[in-house]
């Protein structure tokens, strides 16, 4: 199956629901890698490491606290913390915002909000030893665990959120950033409220939850950043321990504990920094993939922005506009891609791009449009747009697929040509058939005897008959062709009636069938029109209401001037059409099974011819039927045809269908 | 005397009408030389263009009936030559075809002709009423 199988695939599929299937599948199942053991016990050895040596190291420092620091270096490693939380913070926040991870926010949030307290302390206790000033509202104390406190509060509800999320519903982004708030706030209120001693019970406390919490949540058997916050979590908690377990200031265990904190955040940033780092070579890896992706499709691909500019093209595309990726990189693709029609040259084609992104669904082109080449060239294509969504089923830019159609088209030439000269050539003995039939009838040569009379007006119905289904035939080809020069000519629509009335006298007689015209020659105006078309709708549809009529029946013609516009109504008593055909009676070589059954040599182009003419003039066609009571056609076409030029018009109008 | 009066006393005076009929087609011929002939006309057939223009220049016809598709000559030959020759130039030249496409139509059309018909979409009766029509 090719790209353009599957787009078309899409499209019926979207047809079908009316929506975009973008739209309810965006979200593709990503398999989660599997854990590798030898990680997983590297991974296991290293906290069990870390947790030892931090165990000594406590135990050391808590049998020789003679060492003690000063204010200065106590400053550098609050100053250094600050610098640390800050960037954690702020990658994270960056990570929330491109991977749209809940995680991402609290820890993020959690950190910053760490920072700015850090920086505070780092202030103050600088501005104690320097300047003399004494803090007004928070005191040395609250800023000096504050910032733990925060960190596991914001860590456990990063996790807690996990769980809840697995357990229950998503948390959207409102939601989240409501819990970050309402935790900013009543922090501040525990902070104020408790005693410092308490606050690193509970900080602790947090840290080990957390820390737990993530190690259950295994994701760090495979995700760099889970693995080296834990390890941050578990420093975290010793470093509240290390603050229990000395009242001494600038003691040996007090400036451990500011050492270790400095190595949470560096952890952090660690884990956080080789995660950002493999996410931006899987966005590389990604955008090469998709690019050998568009280069490796057998058609020519392009892709656009949401503005219609290219923002990617393959090779097949270039051969096909001639111009190469670089120099169309980020212009509109209509500069790059000539789109015009077969038969109008000189017209753009209408911008289906623009229609695809606007619209939200597939939009192909149609059957006779071609591409210019700056060489001069002109290629037949076919090229369908689909729009692309991303996560947020934001439309992004739109994928366009082109096909070379020449092929395809020098065969329907091949068709077509056959099509014309068959018919010439079936036209000729017909003709001369019919004349010398005719001339047979009029006793040209001779009066024939009376039987012989009658099987040469058979005969001559017959040939009729055969001429129509090969001028139908030469019509049908034509409207396919879309070569249907409008010949329009001031017409008397009544006058064509009566013609096409004493066309199917003999076949009226033959059915006994009545007739009742209701046309006031005087009230109806003079149109301009083709009128050899409009005698084919006409005589279309009276020689069906004649043809598929019961012995006996009634056919009523109506014309009238009604809303500015002409009518034409027949009905019939015949056969009616059967609820089942009604939908495809206006198909082309369809024929409903009634109909078949009555008349098997109808051609079932009749209907599609008239359809095809009306509808190119801007008219209406519609009709009602009751099988086996009759038929009601009604044909409406404006007074004054906007743009007599058929050939045009019914591509618009074929379009429309 | 009335005006139609008028006219049949020239026609008289001229003797029969001249239709010069360019066809190829041997049943086609017969049954224009056999109808036409009977109407009253004086019928020449030619089966080809290069003909059809030698007899043009000879007969100077009063009405040409012209196939399109017709050996060594075919219609649209005939009709570029006969309007460059500034005798036969204002000839009137109804064309019966089978060729029915625009194109062919358009083509003929802008030789300057006086008529098109498809022959298969027209009665007998039909085609010598116009051809009467067309004649005075």
């Amino acid at each position: 199956m090719n790209l353009r199988s599957v787009i078309i695939f899409m499209q019926v599929k979207m047809l079908k629901k009316k929506e975009s299937p973008f739209k309810n599948h965006y979200k593709f199942p990503i398999p989660r890698p599997k854990p590798v053991q030898a990680i997983i016990k590297l991974r296991l050895a290293q906290y069990i490491l870390v947790s030892l040596s931090l165990l000594f190291g406590y135990l050391y420092l808590r049998a020789n606290s003679v060492w003690s620091g000063n204010l200065e270096t106590h400053t550098l490693f609050e100053l250094t913390a600050s610098i640390l939380s800050f960037f954690v913070g702020s990658f994270s926040l960056i990570k929330f915002y491109t991977r749209q991870n809940n995680k991402y926010l609290y820890i993020g949030l959690g950190f910053l909000y760490a920072a700015l307290i850090n920086f505070y302390h780092t202030y103050i206790t600088y501005s104690v030893s320097t300047v003399n000033i004494t803090s007004i509202f928070f005191e040395e104390n609250f800023s000096q665990h504050a910032s733990g406190f925060i960190l596991s509060i914001f860590a456990v509800a990063s996790i807690v959120s996990w769980f809840y999320e697995k357990k229950f519903k998503p948390v959207t982004k409102r939601e989240a950033f409501t819990v970050c708030i309402i935790l900013i706030f009543s922090s501040v209120f525990f902070i104020l409220a408790i005693p410092v001693k308490t606050i690193n019970i509970l900080t602790s406390f947090l840290f080990l939850a957390a820390f737990l919490g993530y190690l259950y949540k295994r994701l760090w058997h495979f995700k760099y950043f889970e693995h080296w916050f834990i390890l941050s979590l578990l420093v975290g908690f010793v470093v509240q321990i290390m603050y229990l377990s000395t009242d001494n200031t600038l003691g040996a265990m007090f400036m451990g504990a500011h050492v270790l904190k400095v190595v949470v955040y560096t952890f952090s940033l660690i884990g956080l920094l080789i995660s950002m780092n493999i996410a931006f070579k899987e966005v590389e890896t990604a955008k090469e993939t998709m690019e050998a992706i568009v280069q490796s499709i057998g058609n020519p691909v392009f892709i656009t922005d949401a503005s219609e500019k290219i923002t990617l093209m393959n090779s097949q595309a270039e051969q096909f506009s001639e111009i190469s990726f670089k120099d169309a990189k980020e212009r509109p693709y209509f500069e790059i891609f000539r789109f015009s029609f077969e038969n109008n040259l000189k017209k753009t084609y209408p911008p289906f791009v623009k229609r695809a992104i606007e619209k939200e669904r597939v939009e192909e082109t149609e059957h006779h449009t071609v591409l210019f080449a700056p060489s001069g060239e002109i290629k037949a294509v076919a090229a369908t747009a689909a729009p692309i969504f991303d996560k947020m089923k934001n439309i992004i830019g739109c994928i366009v697929v082109m096909k070379d159609m020449s092929k395809q088209r020098e065969l329907e030439k091949i068709k077509d040509n056959f099509l014309s000269v068959a018919a010439h050539q079936l036209r000729t003995p017909l003709g001369a058939i019919r004349w010398n039939l005719e001339m047979m009838l009029t006793d040209e040569h001779g009066a024939l005897p009376a039987p012989a009379k009658k099987i040469v007006s058979e005969l001559h119905e017959i040939t009729i008959r055969f001429i129509n289904i090969v001028n139908d035939l030469l019509n049908v080809s034509r409207i396919d062709q879309l070569k249907v020069f409008d010949q329009p000519a001031v017409t008397d629509v009544v006058l064509v009636l009566d013609e096409c009335i004493a066309e199917l006298k003999a076949d009226m007689a033959r059915k006994q069938v009545s007739l009742l015209v209701d046309a006031k020659k005087e009230e109806i105006p003079k149109i301009l029109i083709d009128k050899t078309r409009l005698k084919e709708i006409i005589n279309n549809l009276l020689s069906n209401a004649v043809k598929y009529n019961k012995r006996g029946g009634t056919v009523t013609a109506r014309v009238f001037i009604h809303n500015k516009h002409f009518h034409f109504e027949v009905s019939d008593t015949g056969i009616g059409i059967p609820k089942e055909a009604q939908e495809k009676i206006f198909e082309k070589f369809f024929r409903a099974v009634n109909a078949a059954q009555i008349i098997t040599d109808g051609s079932g182009l009749g209907l599609f011819v008239v359809k095809s003419y009306v509808e190119g003039w801007g008219g209406t066609v519609s009709f009602k039927s009751l099988e086996g009571k009759g038929s009601k056609f009604v044909v409406k076409l404006p007074l004054k045809v906007k743009k007599h030029d058929l050939g045009n018009n019914l591509l618009t109008a074929l379009n429309k269908n | 005397m009335t005006e139609t009066a008028k006219q049949e006393v020239k026609q008289k005076k001229d003797g029969k009408k001249v239709i010069l009929v360019a066809e190829d087609d041997i049943y086609y011929a017969n049954i224009y030389k056999v109808k036409l002939t009977k109407e009253g006309f004086d019928v020449v057939i030619a089966a080809n263009g290069d003909w059809a223009i030698k007899l043009a220049r000879q007969k100077k016809p009063d009405l040409v009936l012209l196939d399109l598709i017709m050996p060594v000559k075919d219609g649209f030959e005939f009709l570029k030559e006969i309007k460059k020759d500034p005798i036969l130039a204002k000839t009137k030249i109804v064309v019966l075809s089978n060729l029915g496409q625009e194109e062919d139509i358009k083509k003929a059309r802008e030789y300057g002709i006086d008529g098109y018909f498809i022959k298969t979409n027209v009665s007998i009766q039909e085609l010598v009423s116009k051809i009467k029509m067309f004649v005075n």
